[in-house]
């Protein structure tokens, strides 16, 4: 019963939390931009997160399914690595080239202010729906 | 007798109106970078026909209300076509009408208070 009250900060809880994720990927690209060794082998390769609209489908199309969004996957940026002529570099190939990430930092920096924003607008809508259940309460004090 | 109620009743379906537009507000705002998602919004005409119309049991269920997806928004490259400044105004202005709700209850309620307490 509690929960279905204030199930609408929910909703706003799942938008804050995945635009959290999107920043934090952001600041992992950012932190290997110079990265040209990885896991995987080869150099660092660029994050995406994917998102989806969550909704309830028993009852979609009405406010009660409406569940905010989710994370699906984080994928890797296939584009190819761009390569730079370095022959003293460690990982330099017989031709003295050297293949980068393929992390561009102006992308990274308008991913970065897009997620903080809608962080914020999201943070905004919990604040919102905090004041207007504090307004209902105050019915019960009596005036 | 029955207007009162009715009072309270057409209020009370109002303020949950006021409510759940706000998640669909909350939904849209938290969709904001989801590709292909389409900005979704609870009509107000179907309160406004369920007050006119009233059923048997003379309850109005919000929750039941179907949501619309809003027309005539421009959408961008991903398919997404919420507008960030749009949602804002509407949430704020849906935030306004709840309070004057509030408090328009509050009112009534303090009226009847002191009616029977004299």
């Amino acid at each position: 019963m509690l929960s279905k009250l204030f199930s609408t900060a929910d909703i706003s809880a799942s938008g804050m939390s995945a635009e959290r994720l999107r920043m934090e990927t952001v600041a992992n690209n950012i932190a290997n931009a110079n990265s040209t060794r990885s896991a995987d082998g080869g150099p660092y390769r660029r994050k995406q997160l994917v998102f989806s609209s969550l909704v309830d489908t028993a009852n979609a199309s009405t406010t009660t399914g409406l569940k905010g969004v989710e994370v699906v996957s984080q994928q890797s940026d296939e584009t190819p690595f761009p390569e730079v002529y370095s022959p003293g570099h460690p990982d330099a190939d017989e031709n003295g080239i050297v293949r980068m990430p393929n992390v561009r930092l102006p992308n990274e920096m308008v991913d970065l202010i897009t997620a903080s924003r809608s962080y914020e607008a999201n943070l905004k809508a919990l604040t919102s729906f905090k004041e207007m259940v504090e307004q209902t309460l105050s019915l019960l004090r009596g005036s | 007798m029955t207007d009162i109620s009715q009072h309270f009743h057409a209020l009370g379906a109002a303020i949950q109106f006021a409510h759940e537009s706000h998640r669909a507000t909350g939904q849209n705002l938290a969709n904001v970078n989801t590709p292909n998602y389409k900005t979704k919004e609870l009509p107000f005409e179907q309160l406004l026909n369920q007050l006119d119309n009233p059923d048997s049991s003379g309850t109005i269920d919000v929750s039941s209300f179907q949501l619309k997806e809003t027309p005539g928004l421009a959408e961008r490259v991903d398919g997404n076509n919420v507008d960030l400044d749009r949602e804002m105004a509407m949430m704020k202005k849906n935030a306004l009408a709840y309070q004057t709700l509030t408090q328009l209850l509050g009112s009534k309620m303090s009226i009847i208070q002191r009616s029977i307490s004299g």
